[in-house]
């Protein structure tokens, strides 16, 4: 959903900055503003609590009050008996005196830095006036007698009264000019404020015009989206349903309608759970939005496409694949789904698989008829060949021995072909396994060499054999596939060969790069007559041959190089032809490969001489003929064989006498070979553990795994050949020397074994990675073993990591370690009481002796850790 | 305000109200008459005006009390009747009123409705009686320094001293 994103890419990144700036701006212009009308206000105050009264009045009143004073003294001296005017003397002197006194303690004037000059004149009209008072106090006789002095006194202060009253309005406009001055100041500074906050005004109201303009455009951009997503919605192809948390509807677009058969008007404001969720769904969606809406759990929500049925008008159920995305909006959580009708593709899917099912079920079915008619034609031919075999060995002359010959060689062809398609129906059915050991690859060339001889002097050929290169002694692979693949390339270059030369040359190739692989190359040249260019690359095809020169002389399957391109692929290898008409052909084949010090892990082919001779065994074979062969192949080895016909008259004589092996046939009337095997491993009896060896002409895999699992321990293919027969009773009874006679010294025990094998096959940097690392999580796994606390809690947890532990203790070959954790692992599973603190303890002693083991194994082979 | 306050302020404008119907004939002055009431007033003892002497004023009752003023050193103590308690002696029919001292100097006031604090006509200033010379024998003063109210223009100019007659206005 591009919506919400886009609403919230809007918002300027500044924002909340300038607004930041802005409230701090405010808010000092208050704090200022604030404090200068505080200013203001005292200054108001201080010119309501004016502290000087009407000084004008008072100065121009000390005038008057004297004028009056001098009026009453001439009043009286006109007349000095009239005792009005005495008393109006008395009182005009009195009004004076007091106003002089007044004057000179005005409050405004009291402090002023000027007044002491002033100050002294008062003090001098008070002077004469207090020398007065003497007279005006007197009696009228008295008064009458004082006026001339107080006539005299007036006129000497007359100077002095003018002079204080200028002085001190002088003054008194100094103190006033101060006054205005400071008022003055204020106000200017009050007013500097004022235009100070009328900018801030008018920059907030820009500010706030700024933002809503850019709201008005991202509220045009929201509308512009808002529809631009409608068209979206509405030309999906998808459904698209809009759904609230309550599963209400909210939106539903065309697409909608043709999946669903509902419009618009139909399914809007609908709970989507009564229209479109089948029934059987309908429990599941409303839990699941009851835990949505309680605890905002969500399981669909956000996770992709889910493929879920849904329900259209008309009842149907079809396939739909879902998608649902959670949007937050002011009216709440808004869920928007996209629907898809997966009808069409789930219908071809089906289709599909039911198509792939039927071309398998063929397969098999066929896979199954040549197994079945391989086995059918191999007994018969088994027969006839064994008993050509014997035959030969009867007292015949030359002409019968010239019959048996050629049957024998008809038999053998006829054997391959059928070994062909056996092999591969096998290949096709098989898994694919390696069975990778360690051998000497000159000495298998050698040997396929070896066997191929007889046919190559049959068509006259020399086989030459060269190893280019540095030989190595060893590599791991899985030696009966390549040796398999060399028989064939070398056979077929016999077969194609006249006169001519095999040479196989083998080769190591370096790593192409640093975690590359070794590869051993093969290549198998011959100077025969070599496969025309257009036929080069169907060569590897199945049922291909490619014979012109030597008019059916060269009898085969065509299956040969098929098989050998299976087994390469199966193997991880290439193969590829080079060849020139008439000269001769190239094939090679690259495998990846192991080099290892070691040149066999067993010998396939012991010498006969180390089977011990006279060992005991016991035949198990319904077909009379099948049982001479066998027997005569035994006897002649000097090995007592005794005979039970069926799985039952095994059974029973493996409960009387002990074996040295059993050959056990599958495919028996009454008890099968399978069921007589589990009898007797199940048993007590002398034989549970004797080595039981299947003899069979089934020869599908997963038909070998039920072999081993029923207790079997190999598998011989019928028809018997003698070689295998040997190779397969020495691994079992031959006196096992592999293990003992270890050519590579390693007799140190079983955990060095694994640590100085890896070492062979690994650089010595990876070596370190990988046994450092073991160390170190071992190490942190015992330590978090040994604090975490051992009870029933953690037992489940313990017990997990123990067996991991005993996993990575196993792969380094720590076998006590192993055999420790492997106890405990016993002991947590399976005994309720079982002493997990104690167990944990002796894991940890246990753990330090293998670690010692592993760093002296490092230090030995001188590779340094960094644990 | 105190209690005092409360009581004295209701008790003036009862006064002022109810005068006629409480009042009694004003004794004549026995001392020298330091203060004629003219005007608007119901209660006379000299022909259409109320004179009073300093021990009439004294007898309806002072209010004590200390300030600073604008035309004296230091804090001073005055004592008097308040000037409402004197309106109410006259029965006067406003508050408004015009106030004349010994000079000729003339003022036009309202009494107010505040008893006290309020003006008050001092008699008294540091428990003495005051000479002309020492702006008596009557000084209408404010307790300035009890109230910022008190500290302005009008009122200094209201602050009449030598104080020799009071008119009630209509």
């Amino acid at each position: 959903m591009a919506g919400p994103e886009t609403t919230s890419s809007i918002k300027p990144k500044g924002r909340g900055l300038r607004m930041v700036a802005l409230v701090v701006f405010i808010a000092m212009a208050l704090l200022s503003v604030s404090t200068m009308t505080l200013k203001v206000f005292q200054k108001q105050q201080e010119l309501q609590t004016a502290s000087s009264d009407s000084v004008i009045w008072t100065l121009s009143q000390l005038e008057v009050e004297y004028l009056k004073f001098s009026l009453a003294i001439g009043d009286a001296v006109a007349q000095p008996d009239d005792p009005a005017r005495l008393r109006e003397l008395r009182q005009k002197f009195d009004i004076f005196y007091s106003r002089v006194d007044t004057v000179s303690n005005l409050a405004g004037l009291r402090n002023y830095e000027g007044g002491e000059g002033t100050r002294a004149i008062f003090a001098g009209i008070r002077k004469e006036l207090d020398a007065a008072i003497i007279y005006i106090d007197a009696n009228d006789i008295g008064l009458q007698a004082g006026l001339p002095q107080l006539s005299a006194a007036n006129d000497r202060i007359a100077a002095d009264v003018r002079k204080a009253s200028l002085e001190n309005l002088q003054n008194f406009v100094a103190v006033s000019n101060q006054a205005r001055e400071s008022v003055l100041s204020t106000m200017q500074l009050l007013g500097a404020m004022t235009i100070g906050m009328m900018i801030a005004l008018i920059v907030v109201i820009f500010i706030l015009f700024r933002m809503s303009s850019i709201n008005e455009r991202i509220a045009l951009e929201q509308r512009l989206l808002a529809a631009r997503m409608k068209t979206i919605v509405n030309t999906s192809l998808d459904a698209v349903l809009v759904v609230d948390a309550d599963g209400i509807i909210e939106e539903f677009n065309g697409a909608a309608e043709k999946v669903f058969g509902y419009t618009q008007q139909e399914a809007t404001g609908q709970n989507l759970a009564d229209l479109i969720i089948p029934d059987e769904y309908k429990r599941a969606h409303d839990i699941g939005m009851q835990r949505m809406r309680e605890r905002g759990e969500k399981r669909l929500v956000g996770r992709g496409r889910i493929e879920i049925e849904a329900l259209r008008k008309n009842g149907a159920v079809f396939p739909v694949e879902l998608s649902i995305e959670q949007v937050e909006t002011n009216e709440g959580i808004l869920f928007v789904s996209f629907v898809r009708d997966i009808s069409d593709r789930k219908r071809a899917e089906r289709d599909l698989v039911e198509a792939r099912d039927r071309a398998l079920a063929g397969e098999r079915t066929k896979s199954r008829f040549l197994a079945i008619m391989s086995h059918e034609m191999r007994t018969p031919l088994n027969g006839l060949l064994g008993m050509l075999d014997l035959m030969r060995q009867s007292k015949t002359d030359d002409k019968q021995n010239f019959y048996i010959e050629n049957m024998e060689f008809s038999g053998r062809v006829l054997m391959d072909l059928i070994n062909n398609v056996l092999d591969l129906t096998k290949l096709d059915t098989a898994v694919d396994v390696l069975n990778n050991s360690s051998f000497d690859p000159a000495r298998l060339v050698q040997e396929v060499l070896a066997s191929q001889m007889a046919l190559a002097r049959k068509n006259e050929n020399y086989l030459n054999y060269e190893w280019v290169g540095d030989p190595v002694s060893g590599v791991l692979s899985d030696r009966a596939r390549l040796r398999q693949i060399l028989l064939n390339l070398v056979n077929n270059a016999i077969k194609f060969t006249r006169n001519g030369e095999i040479t196989v040359e083998a080769e190591i190739l370096e790593p192409l790069t640093v975690d590359g692989r070794y590869e051993l190359e093969l290549r198998v040249l011959d100077t025969g007559c070599g496969i025309p260019e257009t036929d080069l690359d169907r060569v590897f095809d199945d049922f291909e041959t490619v014979d012109n020169n030597y008019d059916r002389i060269n009898e085969g399957s065509g299956l040969g190089l098929g098989i050998v391109r299976r087994l390469v692929r199966m193997m991880g290898g290439q193969i590829g032809v080079e060849s020139e008409l008439d000269e001769g052909s190239l094939f090679w084949v690259r495998l990846p490969v192991v080099i290892t010090q070691q040149k066999d892990d067993n010998e396939m082919f012991p010498a006969l001489a180390t089977l011990p001779r006279g060992a005991n065994l016991l035949m198990v074979e319904d077909n009379e003929i099948n049982r001479r062969v066998l027997r005569e192949m035994l006897e002649s080895q000097g090995h007592i064989v005794a005979e039970a016909h069926d799985g039952m008259q095994a059974v029973e004589k493996t409960s009387l006498e002990r074996f040295d092996a059993i050959l056990m046939d599958i495919s028996m009337p009454g008890m099968d070979g399978i069921t007589a095997t589990r009898h007797i491993r199940a048993g007590e009896g002398p034989n549970n553990m004797t080595p039981i060896i299947a003899v069979t002409a089934h020869a599908l895999p997963e038909e070998v795994s039920t072999f081993v699992d029923a207790g079997m321990n190999a598998v011989l293919n019928k028809p018997v050949i003698r070689g295998d027969l040997f190779r397969v009773l020495n691994q079992w009874i031959g006196e096992d020397d592999m293990d003992e006679d270890d050519d590579d010294g390693l007799d140190e025990g079983y955990e060095e074994n694994v640590i100085r094998s890896l070492a062979r096959d690994l650089p010595a940097e990876d070596l370190a990675g990988l046994v450092g690392r073991f160390l170190t999580e071992t190490d942190s796994v015992i330590a978090a073993l040994a604090d975490m606390p051992h009870d029933e809690d953690h037992r489940v947890e313990i017990t997990s990591m123990v067996h991991k532990t005993a996993g990575s203790a196993g792969s380094f070959g720590l076998s006590d370690f192993h055999h420790d954790l492997a106890a405990a692992q016993t002991g947590l599973k399976t005994d309720p009481d079982y002493d997990i603190s104690a167990s944990m303890a002796q894991l940890g002693q246990s753990w330090q002796i293998a670690r010692k083991e592993v760093i002296a194994t490092l230090d030995d082979l001188k590779i340094k850790i960094d644990a | 305000m105190n209690f005092w306050g409360i009581v004295g302020k209701t008790g003036a404008i009862a006064a002022l109200c109810l005068a006629p119907a409480l009042a009694s004939a004003l004794d004549a002055p026995t001392g020298e008459v330091v203060l004629t009431i003219t005007g608007n007033i119901t209660e006379k003892n000299n022909g259409d005006q109320a004179d009073f002497d300093i021990a009439m004023l004294e007898a309806l009752g002072v209010q004590n009390f200390e300030t600073t003023t604008n035309w004296t050193e230091g804090k001073t103590a005055f004592s008097g009747p308040t000037l409402l308690t004197v309106l109410k002696a006259v029965g006067a029919g406003s508050t408004k009123m015009s106030a004349t001292a010994l000079n000729d100097y003339t003022i036009q006031m309202d009494a107010g409705t505040d008893d006290f604090p309020g003006p008050v006509i001092a008699t008294k200033l540091n428990g003495e009686e005051m000479s002309v010379r020492t702006k008596g024998p009557l000084w209408l003063v404010y307790p300035y320094d009890l109230d910022q109210k008190f500290q302005n223009e009008l009122i200094f100019s209201n602050s009449i001293w030598q104080l020799r007659s009071i008119e009630v206005a209509n």
